[in-house]
């Protein structure tokens, strides 16, 4: 098969894109990246997560106690850099080539980035894509991240189920922030966080987040971070249920119908707001930036130093996997850590000089830093 | 940086949950089997437990050595390894990392204690019986060890070629395993052979032990990591299987080597006989050696042809043996009298007896003075030094060769290397600490259950509540009848106040001190002799055991850990050490059908190694990766001690030659289990993705 032409455009800064997601099960992600390939996408990056849905309890485990469990699910997520211009089109064309439009088959959504300043080629052309069959996508979207410690992911992701807001997926991270002050006794504290990502509608997002903090107990001291941060476009998975529906369409494809149709998800929020009865009111912090830095691995905690010397909070470090597809000749890794750090306006400036002196954009590094906004966090 | 300093109650607040989290995490791993082994032997044998406070002793001390262990290897070990995976591949070039693998094989392989307890195994093999093991497990057992090694180093070495080309593992299996199989075949219609055969088999098992496997994996996720450019998040495995795999053909073709030189399996007469003597020296270092095996394991008759058939010429000997203090330390070990009279008491014949003691009251005083000896009490010290230096053998020239490669080679700094250094220590004590309680709780209990275990199927001795009743006087013996017409006897005595009957042996009773000892005998307790029932006991015994065992594995758990981080927790550890527990129980059982049967291992090993090659050609990389690597993990010290003292408590009441194979068939049958739950689980998403495609 002719593959598309590259489209590599070397270093660019203060660029303005978006960032796609796309999360699906590990059976299907050599065929995703296959198709971004086609597609000309220059580079990406693939985390291991695992997708959370809902399973009846089925044989003896119902006779001890009915209800649901979780099934998990081994998934990959994979994100890359596109044009604004050409978001829905890609995201248009992804949905039908891997089928994302049948529940269960896995998610897509896209944020809006500023590329700070990068080693690594950016799109700067459009790629060609052809005109294909219409999505069911939605649009005011909103992002929630939740980082609790190893083990309390589901707690938190299983929310985005009971309220059939959204499916969520849970990674990895290893979190630093007070541990790397205290000597050898932070072995006494567990480094292992959980990532729980869930996109829901924008007008369910304030509800969800607060049933999220009370359900991973985040308002107590050393048990998490929340945040949320716009979405723009998506479509989202809305298979909540393992197994197969004996109906002619299930509820979820039904859903998934409307969604189409009104373009949102706003009809579906009606629900929530009797769940969400009698919230309480919360501090949240705002102003805030998503700010995440990629590097070369074994140097995400030099790096998350030097930010923290600079201000910076505290750091969510994760493992992904870095396909060069236009062999653009950097000195990227295939292993690469992303640091995830939630921070003020005011703070990009000099983080991200102290992260350049930190070496961040020399070789050995190959950094890159990405800055997008978040509505607010909670800790 | 700014330090943070804690107080005192801000660390023992810290402290605190992170202690009890260890142990729980370890106290939930041993409970199961701890608990079925003593409610087994007090319940369904109806025994108690004796020395039960040492044992409780030596389980607590094996809770603690595996919590600091496993902490040791989280710390300090897999995070070297990684590292030294990650470096490795970027600096240098592929010829240094092949090197780099051999080197990694060998030393591993010299560092494994577990390569010792089939030593410990092979030490009741007679030479007579299977003359190629014999000489393999005794003279050339260095010779042997260095083989397996070779076999490790270039199965580390084909599994870096693997990490750094992104070959499938699959290829690797497809060639491998029938060279393995097709070896084996050949090896059973020879003899000699057919008993090294379950030894090769073993040593694949057993190679890769607590140590290596979690290093030699975190290597591998490292390699990968960087290597990988497909979509290969499990590819970090392999090695393991390999690793088992080498060794196999390794031993084989040492074995085919020395095969010429080495006489033929035949009976005691024959082999210690004028026209065998020279062959049968070669198993030996020299004559002198030969003689005195003969003496402390063959029978008289035997013995005897050593000297020409003449039974005056052996007394002759032992008689000279008595002045000759050289010539005793030669044969005994020392030229101590002592060992002599011990060696007399133990093993010598009746008329060699008088020849060693003067008087009868001689003999009779050192046969109650080294009674008493054998239940010595237990010298802590020197089990102590014993399994220090080996938790310093398998730990430290390891741990100081990555290091070495790291610092002075790939010139790279240590991350975190306190907490490195500290993992180290840990695992060091941790492993100290372990094989101590292994010693006195575990091996001790599964010594206890497996010596009793006959007694499903059979009569057993209860050697261990001998009693000896004193004033014993002949008249209170009483004659029964058998309805065919033979006589017994037997007699009542009052044992803890209730009036027991008691065979009465007649050799039991010594009539010159009036004392009588009364060896308690149980069993068989379900059904006659050897029937079915009470072997069907001992099956479901093993099956237990087995799957108990595997929960407790410190290997199993590391790859579980492993296998749940690269998976972002969707494949849980649970879920593995469950599949491969089921697996080891089946192995094991499969083993025990060996040992009451005498099934030849072939037979057991072939078929499911067949099924092997369907499955894996239609399972996903993910799960060949795992479930073959799993074979590897699942014999580690919690298990092989346990199926020894099984397999040497039934093997010698079943009268086996040898108890090899057992922990053969415990590796395969959990790669089954592992893949036939991957094939479900992917057979159950086809299903689900083809049913939504379609709409």
């Amino acid at each position: 098969m002719e593959k598309n032409v590259h489209h590599c455009v070397e270093q660019s800064t203060g660029k303005q894109l978006c960032k796609i997601f796309l999360s699906v099960d590990t059976m299907f992600s050599k065929d995703a990246i296959d198709e971004l390939e086609n597609l000309g996408v220059a580079r990406l990056s693939v985390e291991t997560c695992r997708g959370i849905v809902l399973r009846h309890r089925k044989g003896l485990k119902a006779l001890i106690r009915s209800g649901t469990d979780l099934k998990e699910n081994a998934e990959r997520q994979i994100t890359f850099f596109a044009l604004p211009t050409q978001e829905e089109k890609i995201i248009h064309h992804l949905v039908n080539k891997l089928h994302l439009n049948h529940p269960g088959m896995g998610s897509i959504y896209s944020r809006r980035v500023e590329v700070v300043r990068t080693t690594l080629p950016c799109p700067g052309k459009e790629l060609p894509i052809a005109e294909s069959g219409r999505a069911p996508v939605v649009k005011k979207l909103r992002g929630i991240t939740c980082i609790t410690l190893k083990g309390e992911g589901n707690s938190v992701a299983v929310v985005g189920l009971n309220t059939g807001t959204g499916v969520p997926n849970v990674s990895y991270g290893k979190g630093t922030g007070l541990r790397n002050r205290v000597g050898l006794w932070r072995i006494l504290i567990p480094a292992e966080k959980e990532i729980t990502t869930l996109v829901v509608d924008e007008h369910d997002a304030d509800t969800v987040m607060d049933m999220m903090i009370s359900a991973g107990k985040l308002d107590r001291p050393w048990k998490g971070f929340i945040y949320s941060y716009p979405v723009s476009m998506g479509v989202l998975n809305t298979k909540f249920y393992d197994g197969e529906t004996q109906q002619a369409a299930s509820v979820e494809q039904i859903v998934s119908a409307l969604d189409e149709i009104t373009g949102t998800t706003e009809w579906r929020k009606k629900s929530l707001f009797l769940q969400g009865k009698g919230k309480s009111r919360r501090d949240y912090l705002t102003n805030l930036v998503d700010f995440t830095v990629t590097c070369n691995e074994g140097l995400g905690e030099l790096m998350t130093e030097f930010a923290m010397e600079a201000g910076a909070g505290g750091a969510t470090i994760s493992l992904m996997r870095h396909v060069d597809m236009c062999g653009s000749e950097t000195a990227a890794s295939s292993a690469r850590e992303n640091i995830s750090m939630v921070v003020n306006d005011k703070q990009v400036g000099p983080l991200t000089s102290a992260l350049e002196q930190a070496g961040l954009f020399n070789d050995q590094a190959s950094g890159e830093i990405v800055r997008s906004p978040a509505y607010k966090a909670f800790t | 940086m700014v330090k943070v300093e804690f107080s005192l109650k801000d660390k023992i607040n810290l402290l605190a949950p992170y202690v009890s989290k260890k142990i729980t995490d370890q106290v939930r791993a041993v409970a199961l089997i701890i608990l079925y082994l003593t409610v087994f032997q007090t319940v369904v044998l109806g025994i108690p437990i004796s020395q039960a406070s040492v044992l409780a002793g030596g389980i607590a001390v094996i809770i603690v050595g595996l919590a600091f262990f496993m902490e040791g290897l989280f710390l300090g070990l897999m995070p070297l390894g990684e590292v030294i995976g990650i470096r490795l591949p970027q600096k240098s070039k592929l010829p240094v990392i092949l090197l780099f693998s051999f080197l990694l094989g060998i030393g591993v392989t010299l560092a494994e204690p577990a390569i010792s307890v089939l030593q410990v195994a092979g030490s009741f093999i007679k030479p007579w019986d299977a003359p190629l093991l014999f000489l393999l497990l005794n003279r050339y057992a260095d010779i042997l060890k260095f083989t397996v090694g070779l076999g490790v180093g270039l199965a580390v070495i084909f599994g870096m070629l693997r990490f750094m080309y992104n070959w499938s593992l699959k290829p690797y299996i497809f060639v491998l395993v029938p060279i393995v199989t097709v070896a084996s075949l050949i090896a059973f219609f020879e003899p000699n052979l057919k008993h090294l055969l379950s030894l090769a088999w073993d040593t694949g098992a057993v190679t890769t032990g607590p140590v290596t496997v979690p290093l030699v994996l975190a290597l591998g996720v490292g390699i990968t990591r960087v290597m990988s450019k497909g979509d290969a998040e499990t590819g970090g495995f392999g090695v393991v299987t390999l690793a088992s795999l080498f060794p196999i053909v390794a031993v084989i073709i040492l074995g085919l080597v020395l095969l010429p030189t080495v006489p033929k399996p035949m009976d005691q007469q024959a082999f210690f006989s004028a026209s065998n003597q020279a062959k049968a020296e070669r198993l030996f270092n020299d004559r002198t050696e030969l003689i005195s095996y003969a003496l402390q394991n063959a029978e008289v008759s035997a013995q005897k042809q050593l000297f020409d058939g003449s039974r005056t010429e052996l007394l002759n000997y032992v008689e000279q043996l008595k002045h000759d203090s050289k010539l005793r330390r030669q044969i005994f070990g020392s030229q101590q009298m002592e060992a002599m009279e011990r060696w007399a008491v133990s093993n010598g014949s009746p008329e060699q007896r008088r020849v060693v003691f003067a008087t009868s009251e001689a003999e009779r005083a050192a046969v109650v003075k080294y009674r008493a000896e054998l239940s010595k009490p237990l010298d802590l010290t020197e089990v102590s030094v014993r399994h220090g230096m080996s938790a310093l053998q398998a730990v430290l020239p390891l741990s100081l060769f990555l290091l070495a490669v790291l610092v002075i080679f790939l010139r790279e700094k240590l991350p975190h290397a306190d907490e490195v250094f500290l993992g180290i220590f840990f695992a060091l004590a941790g492993m100290f600490l372990f094989n101590i309680g292994i010693e006195l709780g575990l091996a001790k209990l599964g010594n206890q259950v497996g010596s009793m275990l006959p007694s499903s199927f059979k009569q057993v001795e209860l050697t261990e509540q001998t009693r000896i009743i004193h004033n014993f006087d002949e008249d209170v013996v009483i004659t029964s009848l058998r309805p065919d017409g033979t006589q017994e006897r037997f007699f009542y005595t009052n044992m803890n106040n209730a009036y027991v009957q008691v065979p009465f042996h007649e050799a039991r009773f010594d009539e010159a001190s009036g004392q009588y000892i009364h060896v308690p005998a149980r069993g068989p307790l379900f059904g006659g002799e050897d029937s079915l029932a009470g072997f069907l006991v001992v099956l479901i015994f093993a099956f237990i055991m087995g799957y108990g065992a595997t929960l407790a594995e410190p290997a199993l758990n590391a790859l579980g850990v492993t296998v749940e981080t690269l998976t972002a927790g969707a494949f849980r550890k649970t879920l593995l050490i469950q599949a491969v527990g089921v697996g080891v129980g089946m192995g094991i059982t499969m083993g025990m059908v060996k040992i009451i049967w005498s099934v030849p291992l072939i037979f057991l090993i072939t078929p499911p190694y067949v099924l092997l090659l369907f499955l894996t050609f239609f399972s996903t990389e993910e799960y060949v990766n795992i479930g073959w690597d799993s074979a590897g993990v699942t014999t580690g010290p919690i298990t092989v001690p346990l199926v020894l003292a099984i397999g040497l408590g039934v093997g010698g009441q079943v009268g086996a030659v040898e108890g090899f194979g057992i922990l053969a068939c415990a590796s395969v049958f959990p790669i089954l289990t592992v893949l036939t739950v991957g094939m479900t689980v992917n057979i159950k998403k086809r299903a689900l993705y083809k049913g939504t495609e379609d709409k």
